[in-house]
């Protein structure tokens, strides 16, 4: 039956490989003793225990394995590090968080669900929103979850309105537009308030309609209005 | 590593290992004369340094001179090592292994030196011999059922 394995080795026990695979552990690391006590009826595990005594007397020590502490000491710096990290970005979310309930909690929609866990506090502040701002976008934002652009009040401050036709209009200038822009002043012209705080008069066009008085540029002749 | 390689190797000469010293510290001068030369093609360094070594023992074995090493002053202190007898007996088991080593086959043997001489993973004396580490566990297995068998031999006859 076993014709065709007759050149093949003889089957062995993994448990035997396992527990050889052992005893030259033991022998490599030179844990003596322990092969001694635990073989002693094993000849060669003696006799080659023997064998590692002879040849380490006198001998230099053997390097220890690089690959065990460095390991260790790299597992001890990660984990500070993650510690470090994870202590750092919990602080700094309860800060942003604790800043954003205390500033009336504008900025918590930003966060995310804060509608959800907003409780009786949640509903208070709410209330105060509603007779703070407009109640159309705040609806807006409850539906969408973004704060819509709402309309401002109109801006009761006092505008600079031009006067009537104080600048002169480019059709009303018979030379083409490019002779007067970048003019350049003639000796003895006395400067305009506006060179005094840095602007060159050849930066401003009189046609641009946000020209007023002051703004103008000196060079032309004041034009009277006539109503 | 180099050291206990060698000590294995040659034994001792004149109750000493003086030879095999020597021979160790040959090898390390002619890794490092070959370092130049080295180029990595794949395997590791390891095998190409004990390469150079069995390559030195060889040389030592052929050109033996089993002679005395002279010492200038005979040793006047006290030994903290063993004692003469237990010197001896450990001395006669170190040479049965040595013996019972030489009869195994030469890949055998080198494995086991490589293994529990030099101190040697399983791996590392895989990438040295160019197995892996499973079979090298395997063949240090059959090795070592080989020496028990041919140990019990012995003691039997």
């Amino acid at each position: 039956m076993t014709r065709g394995r007759a050149t093949t080795p003889d089957p062995f026990d993994i448990s035997a490989v396992s527990s050889s695979d052992e005893l030259f552990d033991a022998l490599s690391t030179r844990r003596l003793a322990d092969v001694r006590r635990s073989s002693s009826d094993d000849p060669a595990a003696a006799l080659l225990a023997a064998l590692v005594a002879d040849v380490d007397a006198g001998a230099p020590p053997l390097p220890a394995p690089p690959s065990r502490v460095p390991c260790g000491l790299q597992g001890q710096y990660r984990r500070g590090v993650r510690v470090f990290v994870t202590f750092g970005v919990a602080a700094m979310v309860l800060t942003s968080a604790g800043a954003a309930a205390a500033g009336g909690g504008k900025d918590l929609g930003a966060m995310g669900g804060t509608h959800g866990s907003a409780g009786v506090n949640g509903a208070e502040r709410s209330n105060e929103n509603a007779q703070r701002h407009d109640p159309v976008a705040d609806t807006n934002t409850m539906l969408t979850g973004r704060r819509m652009p709402t309309r401002r009040p109109p801006d009761k401050r006092p505008r600079a309105v031009p006067p009537e036709d104080s600048a002169p209009r480019a059709a009303d200038d018979p030379r083409p537009p490019w002779t007067h822009w970048g003019h350049r002043p003639s000796r003895g012209t006395t400067r305009s308030p506006v060179d005094g705080h840095g602007h060159h008069p050849s930066s401003h066009t009189d046609a641009h309609p946000s020209n007023d008085g002051w703004h103008r540029s000196p060079y032309r002749p004041e034009r009277t209005s006539t109503p | 590593m180099i050291v206990r390689y060698c000590r294995a190797r040659l034994g001792r000469v004149s109750g000493q290992y003086h030879i095999a010293d020597d021979v160790a510290q040959e090898v390390c001068i002619a890794v490092l004369g070959a370092l130049p030369r080295y180029r990595d093609m794949g395997r590791p360094f390891a095998s190409f340094v004990f390469g150079i070594a069995s390559h030195k023992i060889a040389d030592a074995l052929r050109s033996a001179i089993r002679a005395a090493v002279p010492t200038e002053d005979l040793p006047d202190g006290p030994d903290e090592g063993p004692g003469p007898e237990e010197t001896v007996v450990r001395y006669i088991e170190a040479e049965r292994a040595r013996d019972l080593l030489d009869r195994l086959p030469e890949h055998q043997r080198e494995l086991v030196l490589l293994r529990v001489v030099a101190g040697l993973s399983a791996e590392e004396t895989g990438n040295v011999l160019g197995m892996s580490a499973g079979a090298v566990r395997v063949a240090q297995h059959r090795a070592i059922a080989r020496l028990r068998a041919m140990a019990s031999e012995e003691s039997i006859a």
